[in-house]
């Protein structure tokens, strides 16, 4: 438990080490803001769109979970795996003692809560943009919390797939591209096919914005929890698996 | 005397066929043992297999009395390791990549960070990148976070090669120091008959995959042959290698 404990600390340290991946906050939040106050200049123009301080940061969300999110964890997913199978460091934590289990684990825990520091950095810069910008600040904050939270879920099952898929890659950069095109791939695909867009995982990555359209089904989200926690099941069982027969 | 690493009947190939079979050998306590051989005969995968950075199906490897397969973290708690080469986070200070590695032991179990990099003379560049870092210095870097959880047992791969000679000279005399300053075993692999002369006591040699001899003292060997360099020569060919 202590070597878990540990090499998640080093995981992280070695994300926030890296210019790269804090380079990538600074991107996110400046994203923000700038959407922020695109939809803000366009608002007075055209009528159409409503858009308040309170649903603001709820359409920060969805854009980031469908698009910036799923780019940045395929680069960290990347970074901690294929990377460093690239440039051998993955040799100087195999080598101590901890078993490759935790490693896993614990490389997969850093990356989570990578997610949750980027949806915090969202989740403020949306708030304060939208009350800097639109000079209101009647949020329903609970609310907006829980919305981010709920999408942390599918967004945690997405760097397991992508944990999967960076085991085959000794390069980071082949782990990125593969990992994007998957996930173009799959989003095209549920597109055309019939049925396809319920049952596959990355139609989820806003759920948020699924549970409040229609009546809430509490079955109906239970259904879709296990769903995703079993994509996520399936997805760490099988990277596991082959990051457990990797030779160095 | 105590056994410090017990390897029986390690079999490892490779999808291509190559690899190693049937090695056997025991290391123990305070020894300086050199696995001698030439570039690909098998001494990486027999350290690699012996480390946990290979599987191998066939045969037995106990590090301390703890058997690798099944007991891995006890069995890897007190040995220190640099395979192939000095790789290390390029990215981060020497500072950072000593406090990396330390995280996995008590701090009882470990040396203080400036300690290390005293021993290893590199005090003076704590803060800077490793990426700054000369070849010669990355090696002694290597060999610091290989020894920061005091190790019992310190296993290392080519330890001098790339290095100059001035570089080579100070790995060799850093070896020789740690282990008989602070008693470590140590388990080295080399190519160059004269490295393994002049820093170890005892010598396997390894061809095609199979070691060649016993484990043998260097100094009963000496009485024997001139060099330990005719000693090799004698023994690859007697199993029909050599030039």
């Amino acid at each position: 438990m202590n070597n878990l404990k540990a090499n998640i600390i080093n995981e992280v340290q070695k994300l926030f080490l890296k210019k790269k991946i804090t380079v990538l906050l600074i991107i996110t939040a400046i994203i923000c803001f700038l959407s922020a106050f695109f939809i803000s200049s366009i608002q007075a123009k055209l009528v159409f769109i409503a858009m308040d301080s309170i649903s603001f940061p709820l359409m920060t969300l969805t854009i980031f979970t469908n698009i910036f999110l799923p780019l940045f964890i395929f680069m960290t997913v990347a970074e901690l795996f294929s990377g460093e199978f690239g440039d051998k460091t993955l040799k100087l934590v195999l080598i101590r003692p901890i078993s490759r289990l935790k490693i896993f684990i614990s490389k997969n825990i850093a990356i989570a809560i990578y997610i949750i520091i980027n949806l915090i950095v969202v989740f403020i810069v949306s708030m304060l943009s939208s009350m800097l910008l639109s000079g209101k600040a009647s949020f329903s904050i609970p609310h907006i919390m829980f919305a981010y939270f709920i999408d942390l879920v599918p967004a945690v099952v997405l760097a397991l797939f992508a944990s999967l898929i960076a085991q085959f890659f000794k390069s980071s950069s082949g782990a990125i591209i593969t990992c994007i095109l998957l996930f173009i791939g799959i989003k095209i695909l549920s597109l055309f096919v019939s049925g396809l867009n319920n049952i596959v995982f990355t139609s989820y990555l806003n759920w948020y914005s699924i549970w409040s359209v229609g009546q809430f089904s509490f079955l109906r989200t239970i259904n879709t929890l296990f769903m995703i926690l079993s994509y996520g099941a399936i997805f760490f069982t099988i990277g596991y698996y082959f990051f457990d027969k990797k030779e160095v | 005397m105590e056994k410090v690493l017990k390897v029986e009947g390690l079999t490892k190939l490779y999808n291509n066929g190559r690899g190693v079979v049937d090695i056997s050998f025991e290391v123990y306590k305070g020894d300086v043992f050199g696995f001698l051989g030439p570039n690909g005969a098998g001494k990486t995968t027999v350290m690699k297999s012996i480390t946990g950075l290979n599987t191998f199906k066939k045969g037995r490897v106990e590090i301390l009395g703890f058997d690798l397969k099944t007991q891995f973290e006890s069995a890897l708690r007190k040995v220190g390791t640099i395979i192939e080469t000095a790789d290390l986070y390029e990215y981060m200070s020497a500072y950072h990549n000593l406090k990396i590695a330390s995280r996995f032991y008590k701090n009882t179990e470990i040396y203080g960070i400036d300690e290390i990099l005293d021993i290893v003379q590199l005090t003076e560049f704590k803060k800077e990148k490793v990426s700054k870092f000369s070849l010669g210095m990355k090696q002694r870097l290597a060999l610091a976070v290989a020894l920061i959880s005091k190790p019992e047992l310190v296993i290392l791969d080519e330890p001098t090669n790339g290095l100059d000679i001035e570089g080579t000279i100070a790995m060799r005399n850093l070896i020789i120091e740690l282990a008989t300053t602070k008693g470590i075993t140590f388990f080295i692999s080399s190519h160059l008959v004269h490295e393994i002369e002049l820093m170890c006591n005892k010598v396997a040699i390894i061809n095609n995959g199979k070691l060649i001899n016993k484990v043998e003292h260097i100094n009963i060997i000496k009485e024997k042959y001139a060099s330990l360099e005719d000693f090799y020569m004698d023994k690859v060919k007697s199993v029909g290698g050599g030039i």
